[in-house]
């Protein structure tokens, strides 16, 4: 967050608006300590509902999407987008002055939902986050690793479950090196059990 | 499961504007508010970044 700050405040004057969108299904709280510690001058809004990764169809973060003045989307990457990469603010520096920011880059999934399936997940993720909201915790992961069976390469599902389960190694900071380890362990399960889940899906990449 | 063509390339061209989710206050924030500036840049992330 630091780094979009200070390209923020460089182009202030410009007739753009950074906004920072949280993907924290617990709500702005989530969110919080880490926007206090950045203290960005831009907009923090949070997607407590999944609205944007519904709409977007995207299954990782950090994402970055660039509207133009008429609401429309002209670029979009899932995943990996950041400020450390020239390559990510070029295109940004581009789009600002009003250039064609050239084509997204390719989603590189092993598979995509249909619009049933899609629908099926949704459906079960919002459960899940109102079970969570009832302090049904355990009700609500359930919903949300259902989800995961159907959407394995979901990253945001994932890390959901996650943070459910382990809220430890997400507050009051990330340990990024479990994340990263949690996960190989995780596919390496998958991969090995023939399942993305429990419950027996078969893993479309396996 | 289905094989449909690549999701990101299919959502270029989206209409943004009525896209609502709430500010750091629990308020309703519209982007339609935002695009009255101009071009807006979104950034997605989850917890520290």
């Amino acid at each position: 967050m630091p780094g979009w700050q200070h390209f923020y405040a460089q182009r202030r004057s410009d007739n753009f608006e950074l906004i920072s969108v949280a993907m924290e299904h617990t709500g702005g709280d989530a969110a919080r300590p880490f926007v206090e510690q950045a203290h960005p001058t831009f907009p923090t809004v949070v997607d407590e509902h999944g609205v944007t990764s519904t709409l977007l169809g995207f299954k990782a973060v950090p994402n970055g999407v660039l509207v133009d003045e008429d609401g429309v989307i002209r670029w979009a990457k899932y995943g990996g987008f950041s400020i450390d990469k020239p390559e990510d603010v070029e295109v940004v520096e581009r789009f600002l002055r009003g250039e064609d920011p050239g084509p997204s880059p390719v989603q590189d999934v092993p598979y995509t939902l249909g619009p049933l399936e899609r629908e099926l997940v949704d459906s079960k993720l919002r459960l899940g986050r109102l079970l969570d909201s009832l302090n049904r915790r355990e009700e609500a992961v359930t919903e949300w690793q259902a989800a995961l069976r159907l959407d394995p390469e979901n990253l945001v599902i994932r890390k959901q479950v996650w943070a459910a389960e382990h809220p430890e190694k997400f507050h009051p900071t990330i340990d990024w090196d479990w994340q990263r380890e949690q996960l190989k362990q995780e596919r390496e399960n998958e991969i090995a059990a023939g399942v993305c889940g429990p419950d027996g899906s078969p893993v479309p990449w396996a | 499961m289905s094989q449909y063509p690549n999701t990101l390339q299919r959502k270029k061209g989206t209409d943004m504007h009525n896209v609502e989710l709430t500010d750091q206050a629990g308020q309703p924030w519209q982007l339609a508010g935002a695009l009255l500036r101009g071009a807006v840049v979104l950034v997605f992330y989850r917890g520290d970044w």
